[in-house]
């Protein structure tokens, strides 16, 4: 199993790093670049080369990724070792200009368009953020799914069953676009409770992820609406799969046996049933947690949360290269493990799946 | 042997007697189902409008019509010169008169239930594209894949797999970027000019159909190999096989039909997703080009003026709420129908 873990995400880099170099360069493509403009104004001449020298943006694009993923001695190293490359008399005249650490070391680069700051700040900033989001949006989707699916299948086929499975439809309908504007005129706008735009917690974050007035109002008041928006479609799923889940157990020999055994109708449900009857919806957690990372795009964009989706909306349309590839990369690393964790999952609940 | 199975793979042998279709078989297990029933009628209803919208709104797409105001509440109406109306409401176009905003008017002065109405025909175009190449391509993609098997289908998952593994969202958003400044700097060449111009005349829709037709079809490729494979070992495939069927014949004839039920249903449940892509490129402003109405950008608008006009919130959010809504219904009444253990 350890091997296998390893060889998986070995086999993922290759993946990432492709990814990663077509938005390198997909970006570029595109007209407009980063210091087109300062503010308002147009930079003069000189200031736009010499910024442009330091982000080696006068570099052929091959030895730009280059100097991302390897840094700028690494790469000017391979340009004085192999000077016959195309474009190493200019990576050679200016590779002092920059200050590229290269990924290989965790550096993932110079903002370019809040100067003075790191990529690597802005992650340790907005990640959490998103984290505790997504987090709390899971737990909440967990917390409504799973009862709201056991009671609809107890009581299977009457009115509580019926418009439990109404409401989940519903909420697996009502999308994100719809229900965060929604809340918000509802909440905030018209009642005055909760907080709109922005997030509770602050850095420092305990380990760099987790919010440090987790237990105060202030947290929560931002934190609810968007995590019930985010949440609504999974607890409908989870409820709906909980449901169909626990029906079929309840049909199987094992239940029949527990029940002649002369066990407690409480009992047989929660011990037996219930406990088998949750291993599918473990493993849709899984891909659940794919969708949620990119479901807090939608939702940080609605409610102004200052978190990855959102940094990565407006450093498009600011042509901030090095924050856009950056959190791409982050955002694929995230899917592979999340996938990894399904299939580790997978292993675990179900011994029948061999991986080697 | 030789003459046998030539007669056998004559086309006029009892292979081509069905009696009953699987498909004709869900259709009238679907029948049962009310509430997939009404979804289907208000599907069919959206894409009625859709294609007929110029005739039920009664003045031009663009009208600004210049006469009322911005941020008009539902049932706002137009009089001609009367000193009562409330400040805008004077219609400078006698055609105009007693004209009622049903729906109330966005911050340009646009009708809503205008705005709404073409809405429904960039969501329906989406759908129909989307789905469609996704069925398309998604289910010859796996069949193929599936009906190979060894170390094609090996390689076929795998770029699957690998699709499948990136952050999809991310990519939409950027190649969206990319396909919109193409669309603005005018600076485009050769064929791109052309697909620029496409696209320009679309209202920024074409884009988007190339994006939403290049990723839909992987999940559908997915459930057409898994369909295959399973079928592919089923008896009546192996008694085709047995008396010389060409593999076209067995893929048409014996797969095709049987797997069609399950793709049909899951892309049903995945046309939601296409829609609420484009709303959210819309929102976002990178979908359709400002003055093409789309829910998304309604939304958008909307959301801006929430605390003063929060009426133009809710026809395009109704509208995009019960679209996702009865596709999901059908969908789900589609796969009851397709089960044959819940069948009496």
């Amino acid at each position: 199993m350890f091997v296998y873990i390893i060889r998986r995400l070995l086999s993922s880099i290759p993946v990432i790093l492709l990814l990663t170099f077509v938005i390198f360069a997909l970006m570029r493509a595109i007209p407009g670049g980063p210091f087109d403009f300062a503010g308002d104004k147009s930079l003069p001449k000189a200031v736009t080369a010499n910024l442009e020298r330091r982000h080696h943006l006068d570099w052929p694009l091959g030895w730009q990724f280059s100097s991302y993923v390897l840094g700028d001695d690494i790469t000017a190293g391979i340009c004085t070792g192999l000077a016959f490359l195309p474009g190493c008399d200019a990576v050679q005249a200016t590779a002092d200009a920059g200050i590229s650490q290269g990924l290989i070391r965790g550096d993932l680069g110079m903002a370019m368009k809040q100067r003075g700051r790191t990529v690597n700040d802005l992650v340790a900033e907005s990640l959490p953020i998103s984290f505790q989001l997504g987090m709390i949006a899971l737990a909440l989707a967990i917390v409504i799914g799973i009862p709201a699916g056991i009671l609809s299948a107890l009581r299977q086929n009457t009115w509580l069953d019926y418009s439990s499975s109404f409401v989940a439809v519903l909420g697996l309908s009502i999308p994100n676009l719809v229900l965060g504007p929604l809340l918000i005129w509802l909440f905030p706008l018209t009642l005055g409770w909760f907080q709109v735009a922005t997030w509770g917690a602050k850095p420092p974050f305990i380990l760099g992820l987790f919010p440090t007035n987790f237990f105060t109002w202030e947290f929560w008041s931002h934190a609810i609406l968007p995590a019930f928006t985010l949440g609504t479609a999974f607890s409908a799923s989870i409820a709906r799969l909980t449901r169909a889940s626990l029906l079929q157990v309840i049909r199987e020999d094992y239940i029949r046996t527990a029940r002649s055994k002369g066990l407690r109708e409480r009992s047989v449900m929660l011990v037996h049933a219930l406990k088998n009857s949750l291993i599918p919806v473990i493993t849709v957690l899984g891909p659940l947690l794919v969708i949620l990372v990119t479901g807090t795009f939608v939702v940080e964009q609605i409610f102004g949360i200052p978190g990855m989706g959102k940094y990565f909306v407006t450093s498009i349309s600011s042509r901030d290269y090095p924050v856009i590839t950056s959190v791409s990369l982050i955002f694929a690393v995230l899917l592979v493990l999340a996938n990894l964790v399904v299939d580790i999952v997978y292993a675990w609940l179900d011994p029948r799946i061999q991986y080697s | 042997m030789a003459a046998a199975t030539q007669k056998a793979a004559s086309p006029t042998t009892d292979l081509d007697r069905r009696e009953r279709s699987p498909l004709g078989d869900a259709f009238r297990q679907l029948l049962k189902n009310k509430v997939a029933v009404a979804s289907g009628i208000f599907i069919i209803l959206l894409i009625f409008l859709a294609i007929f919208a110029d005739y039920f709104n009664a003045y031009a797409l663009q009208g600004f019509n210049d006469a009322l105001g911005p941020n008009q509440p539902p049932y706002a109406k137009q009089v001609l010169q009367d000193n009562n109306a409330r400040p805008g409401t004077e219609s400078k176009n006698p055609s105009l008169e007693g004209f009622v905003y049903w729906l109330g008017a966005d911050n340009l002065g646009r009708d809503l239930w205008t705005r709404t109405l073409y809405g429904t025909r960039v969501s329906m175009a989406v759908a129909l594209v989307a789905g469609t190449v996704s069925l398309v391509v998604g289910v010859t993609y796996g069949i193929v894949a599936g009906y190979l098997g060894g170390r094609a289908d090996d390689l076929m998952m795998r770029i699957v797999d690998f699709l499948y593994g990136l952050p999809l969202l991310i990519v939409v958003i950027l190649v969206q970027v990319y396909f919109k400044s193409l669309d603005r700097s005018n600076e485009a060449t050769g064929l791109v000019s052309y697909l620029v111009d496409i696209d320009q005349a679309m209202g920024g829709l074409f884009f988007i159909f190339v994006i939403l037709g290049a990723l839909s079809w992987l999940s559908m490729a997915r459930i057409a190999r898994g369909q295959t494979l399973s079928i592919k070992e089923k008896e009546f495939v192996e008694a085709a096989q047995s008396i010389g069927a060409r593999p076209q014949r067995i893929i048409f004839k014996q797969i095709l039909p049987n797997i069609l039920g399950p793709c049909l249903v899951q892309e049903t449940l995945e046309i939601p997703g296409y829609i609420l892509t484009e709303a959210f490129l819309s929102f976002i402003g990178l979908g359709v080009n400002a003055p093409t109405p789309s829910w998304g950008i309604m939304i958008n608008e909307a959301f801006q003026g929430l605390r003063s006009h929060p009426y133009a919130l809710i026809p395009p959010a109704v509208a995009l709420t019960l679209t996702v809504l009865a596709f999901n219904f059908l969908g789900d009444g589609l796969r009851d129908a397709f089960d044959p253990r819940l069948r009496e």
